[in-house]
């Protein structure tokens, strides 16, 4: 699995939704749902700085290292 | 500006390219029977085998021709690095050795330098087109790569 995003989590506990998430940290919403369905291959400092801004939190909240079932 | 101007420019070529080489690639035998007659003779004495090779290479020609105006369609849209370049770019280098080959052909039967210099240019356009295709798909990598760096 390597990095999971559990962005999701993070906005159900903050009840905020994609549309506001995206207006206040300036990303598109299509952006934003990449990150959300762990669809990207890399997040910016920038934009990490910016979502933990937002849902008041530390990035080891957002981002998870689940391992391989090889790596078990 | 002067890019878009440049490669609208190119299509424009590439199109008039294209459709006059079907009307070239439509008449080979008659222009082939007057080039036998007001050329060289020995056209007229190989004159199926000369057929063969012209109509062959005029058709692998155009598709080759064909190739580049879909490839410039994605440059005039500014979207050029897509895997469909990368399959463009590997049918125009087979198209290309097989240009090479029927002129090697030609070359048995009639030998001139100027026959020489198209089978080697086409050779080296095959490898180049080769090479590219390959420079292309790592570009496609970097592009999906930034696209979704969010």
């Amino acid at each position: 699995m390597g990095i999971v995003i559990n962005l999701d989590v993070m906005m159900a506990k903050r009840k905020i939704g994609l549309t506001e998430l995206s207006k206040e940290v300036d990303i598109t919403m299509a952006n934003l749902s990449i990150l959300k369905n762990n669809k990207a291959k890399a997040i910016r400092f920038t934009t990490l700085e910016s979502i933990c801004k937002a849902l008041d939190c530390q990035p080891g909240d957002i981002l998870e290292y689940v391992p391989d079932e090889g790596d078990k | 500006m002067e890019y878009e101007k440049i490669t609208k420019f190119t299509k424009l070529i590439l199109d008039f390219m294209f459709f006059s080489g079907i009307v070239v690639f439509a008449t080979v035998p008659i222009w082939l029977k007057f080039a036998g007659i007001y050329y060289s003779q020995k056209i007229s004495e190989h004159y199926w085998l000369m057929l063969i090779v012209f109509a062959a290479s005029g058709l692998f020609g155009l598709l080759i021709v064909n190739e580049l105006r879909k490839m410039m369609r994605t440059v005039i849209c500014q979207n050029c690095f897509v895997t469909e370049n990368v399959c463009s770019l590997k049918r125009m280098a087979k198209y290309s050795i097989c240009i090479s080959v029927f002129f090697a052909v030609k070359v048995l039967f009639f030998p001139t330098p100027a026959t020489l210099i198209i089978v080697l240019v086409f050779f080296v356009a095959a490898l180049f087109s080769t090479v590219l295709s390959c420079v292309f798909r790592e570009a496609i990598d970097y592009k999906n790569e930034n696209d979704l760096t969010i």
